[in-house]
């Protein structure tokens, strides 16, 4: 597992103007490898083709509502952390997809950068637990399959 | 203090303990009927860190919520004591909006994981708390799998030497 590559952080926003104030914020307070998307299906092929740990995605778009787009991307991607950037508005039917597209958080327009990195490194750490878990449990379901290989090859030598 | 009993009786695992300090009675209040009413953890309050602490000398916690400023000792203080205590509980400060700069500040000295300014908005405590618990229970878990691997290769360890000896 190559946990020591950054973390890749995927932001879909129909707002040029948010991206870039995201990505700046991003770039200049962390390590992430951040790649953004005016477009949710765009977005969708990105998140088909790379490993992502996190995925923040605005609600109101006109090609794809947020909540569509993030039940897409559990569909695709499970582990990946999903969370939603909503203004007033929206603040209740954002709620409300929390349990039923599974999200991690939302988070309010206009935010506070500060809470955003804040929320962004759990999601992030989230995500990494996850994949070591994984990886743990692959690791222990082959050690105990070579513990069972052994036990059959000494049964055969020994009968 | 308030606590609730934290075996169901029908072999369930134990609910989740989530403790929560604040020198302000009305606070506590708030909070615990809040958790009561949409959570089922098991919410033991205290308006003193430093009966929280005792507490947690001799009690599990999952989570502890603490306010910034209290008279006996801050609320940063009190989060790095209960990490010397118990570094796998997941710590989450309160803060008034004077106080947010020196609560962002101890975010990394004394690893918190979170901060929730006050007023807080309950749906959003409520997310922030399940995610803290979220990641403390895929911490323990993780654990657990960590120390299964390592029973699994000593086995493994051992059959090999078991052999050896018969073979030698």
């Amino acid at each position: 597992m190559s946990t020591n590559l950054p973390a890749t952080v995927v932001i879909v926003d129909d707002e040029d103007m948010v991206l870039t104030s995201l990505e700046s914020f991003l770039t200049l307070e962390t390590d992430y490898a951040v790649h953004t998307f005016l477009s949710p299906t765009a977005a969708l092929e990105f998140v088909g083709a790379n490993e992502v740990s996190l995925i923040i995605s605005d609600y109101l778009m006109p090609e794809m509502d947020g909540i569509s787009f993030l039940a897409r991307v559990r569909e695709i991607k499970p582990d990946v952390t999903r969370i939603i950037l909503t203004g007033y508005a929206d603040k209740e039917n954002a709620i409300k997809a929390i349990n039923e597209v599974g999200l991690f958080q939302y988070v309010e327009k206009p935010w506070d950068n500060d809470n955003l990195q804040i929320v962004i490194r759990n999601g992030i750490e989230k995500q990494q637990l996850l994949a070591s878990l994984r990886a743990k449990v692959d690791e222990i379901n082959r050690a105990y399959a070579g513990l069972q290989k052994i036990q059959t090859d000494i049964l055969k030598t020994f009968s | 203090m308030t606590e609730r009993s934290r075996e169901d009786g029908n072999g369930n695992r134990p609910r989740e303990v989530v403790v929560v300090v604040d020198d302000e009675e009305m606070v506590l209040t708030s909070i615990n009927s809040f958790l009561a009413l949409e959570t089922d953890y098991d919410v033991v309050t205290f308006t003193n860190p430093e009966h929280a602490l005792a507490h947690l000398e001799q009690h599990e916690a999952n989570l502890v919520i603490s306010d910034y400023f209290m008279p006996q000792m801050d609320g940063i203080t009190f989060l790095g004591k209960v990490r010397d205590l118990r570094p796998e509980t997941t710590r989450i400060i309160l803060t008034g909006y004077s106080d947010k700069e020196n609560a962002i500040k101890a975010i990394n000295e004394v690893g918190l994981f979170q901060y929730i300014e006050k007023p807080w908005d309950n749906e959003h405590l409520r997310l922030v708390l399940r995610n803290g618990l979220e990641k403390q229970q895929l911490l323990q878990t993780l654990q657990q799998k960590v120390a299964e691997i390592n029973r699994a290769y000593a086995d493994l360890q051992g059959i090999q030497q078991d052999i050896l000896k018969t073979f030698a």
